[in-house]
């Protein structure tokens, strides 16, 4: 038995590129992604939509949609490189060694069987196990989400179940199979407040007890906080800073970062949420060198010519940006946020 | 018992349906320019001849009462006799319509027993040669219109060939029919152990229903594919591959039946459409099906036998209706009752 460590690594991803090719050109969805995910602990990955945070997960487990294509890196997942499994490999790695959970828990369900059919029928998949096995067995599942009345609620079909209901579902499906590695994609996205905690709750106790790995992907910085371990922060289909979520909440070194944070609202301090002004740039015609300088305002010529490297900004902790680098000689002001909002 | 509340519900439905049909019905066909009786009398037929077959038809009597009176003897399953062929139209109807039947259903099992599987493969195997294929007949399939098709088969698979028998008909010209048990050629044949008679009527199908099944199958074709396609995108297909669920699985399990509910209504459509006689195709093969007594009918404005033609097409339609409607229950549970 492994100990689950800080520096225990269960999935490297490194140099990963998935690209789109569209009529309108490609789409550089994921763009030279590199980071690792650790036993035990959550990782936050955040972004604005169409930053790339789904097409990562999607890679991973090879089923990134078309015209989508994964061009080039590699996925190691406990010792062992996915990318060069073959098909069949990957659907045996795919409900057994990573499970998801996806955004629209209804949306994810077949809405023509019921769901304690769905959940028995993945199980029965794995364990080669009898049909009234696998069924008893996604009952347990289902009650051990907190699911009340799982005998009667396993005959329901997922319309006749309430959104949280769906998702707790969808996590029964995922975690019955114990998966080394979990990927969230927004699971909370659609639920109300209370449901929503709950549900992170039961992550959170699960990938903990079981000594998995979690990605969590969310836009939402609160839940990253309250949840996660680390945090990458992606923008534009490039990992720009990532760190315990700890140094990264307390220093961002990443202006987008820093916008990020500002820009969420807090109870604790008296001061006018910012935003980051502009939005996430055409795919197809990202902007040059740094793909955020467009809106940073502390953007330099160096920034419009040349796209910054990974370099060190903290204990644990990296990012993107010439500033943090010191190529560009610059200070970085946190009220540079707050007169953008003003 | 959630199933035999919701057929109970929908057949009191049909109720006020069919006797709105039967109100259009009656009134367009007596409201069409041109009078029938003129169809029975000579040059020298004097008014007051004309006169007694008008009233002997009931053409006298103000429109309402001529309805009352037709509905009355329709519920009691009279459709009145035919001016033209002077024999009661429910019997003429119950004739010619298993030869229209047979034609028809046999057409479009073939057209979804070759649609169905050609959409889902194109789907799956999308722009690869089998879409590609499957494109090319669908294209043609819509684009060319049945009564050519149709004398393009005979011309070719008849006269140049002579694989397939003259369009003279259900079965040969001295071939007995089989004992009507049914009326479908085929089934009675087969029910007496007739086979020269089941071998006769099967080729003399063979070239109708492949006119009708290439046209019909080419939109269940496109259909399937996109209604596939749009199935295969869904997050729950991608939920269940994320869970590790094989293709073969993922085709034919979870795709397959949520990918069959919009076709279903078209084939419905189609069935319906069809079951009231396809006037071309019965024309060219010389099909006595109820397409063709119709047309005649409405050449020589025989009023009961097209009202009655109309009034079957509709009781066909709204059966077929019924009958997909009971399926789309069965198969998807967030209909209720």
């Amino acid at each position: 038995m492994r100990q689950a460590s800080q520096q225990d690594t269960l999935l490297e991803v490194r140099g990963l590129h998935t690209y789109f090719y569209t009529y309108e050109g490609i789409v550089r969805a994921v763009n030279s992604v590199s980071y690792g995910l650790n036993r035990g602990e959550i990782t936050g990955l955040v972004g604005e939509s169409g930053s790339g945070k789904s097409v990562t997960a999607q890679s991973i487990i090879q089923l990134v949609k078309a015209p989508g294509k994964i061009v080039s890196g590699e996925v190691w997942l406990d010792g062992e490189d996915l990318m060069s499994f073959s098909q069949d490999e990957m659907q045996a790695v795919r409900g057994r060694k990573i499970s998801m959970i996806f955004q629209e828990p209804r949306a994810a369900l077949n809405p023509l069987f019921t769901v304690g059919d769905q959940i028995s029928r993945v199980i029965q998949l794995r364990e080669g196990c009898t049909r009234s096995v696998a069924e008893s067995h996604a009952v347990d599942m289902m009650r051990a989400v907190e699911i009340a009345d799982p005998e009667r609620r396993a005959s329901a079909y997922p319309h006749e179940l309430s959104g949280g209901m769906c998702q707790r579902v969808m996590v029964a499906m995922a975690l019955s199979a114990n998966p080394l590695l979990l990927i969230a994609d927004e699971p909370t996205t659609g639920l109300d407040v209370t449901v929503q905690a709950q549900v992170l709750d039961l992550i959170r106790t699960r990938v903990r007890s079981a000594g998995s790995a979690c990605l969590f992907i969310t836009h939402d910085l609160g839940v990253v906080a309250e949840l996660c371990e680390r945090v990458i922060v992606m923008y534009a289909g490039r990992v720009v800073e990532q760190g315990p979520v700890s140094e990264i909440f307390a220093r961002p070194r990443h202006p987008y970062t820093q916008g990020l944070i500002a820009s969420t609202l807090r109870v604790d301090i008296d001061k006018p949420i910012s935003t980051i002004p502009g939005t996430v740039p055409d795919a197809v015609h990202l902007p040059s060198g740094c793909a955020f300088h467009p809106r940073c305002p502390f953007a330099e010529d160096l920034c419009q010519q040349e796209e910054p490297a990974m370099v060190e900004a903290g204990p644990d902790h990296t990012t993107r940006c010439h500033i943090v680098s010191g190529r560009v000689k610059k200070d970085m002001l946190e009220e540079a946020w707050e007169l953008e909002a003003a | 018992m959630r199933l035999l509340q919701y057929v109970a519900k929908r057949l009191l439905h049909l109720i006020p349906v069919l006797l709105g049909v039967s109100i259009i019905i009656f009134t367009i066909s007596h409201v069409l320019p041109g009078n029938p009786v003129y169809l029975f009398v000579g040059i020298d037929t004097t008014p007051e001849e004309i006169e007694a077959i008008t009233k002997r038809l009931g053409l006298d009597k103000p429109l309402h009462e001529q309805y009352l009176i037709w509905l009355g003897n329709v519920l009691r399953g009279d459709l009145g006799d035919s001016w033209f062929t002077s024999e009661s139209v429910a019997q003429d109807l119950m004739r010619r319509f298993p030869a229209t039947f047979e034609l028809t259903t046999v057409a479009l099992l073939v057209a979804i027993a070759l649609g169905v599987p050609l959409g889902v493969l194109s789907a799956v195997y999308r722009n690869s040669w089998i879409d590609n294929i499957s494109r090319g007949v669908t294209l043609l399939g819509v684009s060319v219109p049945s009564f050519w098709l149709g004398l393009l088969l005979i011309y070719v698979l008849f006269f140049l060939l002579r694989i397939f028998p003259p369009p003279s008909g259900r079965i040969g010209l001295l071939i007995s029919p089989p004992d009507r048990i049914t009326g479908l050629y085929l089934v009675d044949s087969l029910m007496t152990g007739n086979w020269k008679a089941f071998s006769s009527s099967a080729q003399h199908l063979a070239l109708p229903v492949m006119t009708q099944a290439l046209v019909t199958l080419a939109p269940i074709t496109r259909l399937m594919r996109s209604s596939m396609l749009e199935v295969l995108g869904s997050e729950y297909i991608q939920a269940a591959r994320a869970n590790g669920v094989p293709d073969r699985q993922i085709y034919f399990r979870d795709a397959l039946r949520n990918a069959l509910l919009a076709p279903l209504t078209f084939v419905a459509l189609v069935y319906g459409n069809l079951l009231g006689g396809s006037v071309v195709i019965e024309r060219i093969f010389a099909w006595p099906g109820i397409g063709r007594y119709a047309l005649e009918s409405i050449v020589v404005k025989d009023y009961n036998a097209v009202q009655g033609f109309v009034l079957l097409a509709a009781v066909l339609y709204v059966t077929v209706f019924l009958i997909v409607d009971i399926l789309y229950f069965v198969i998807d549970p967030r209909i209720t009752a």
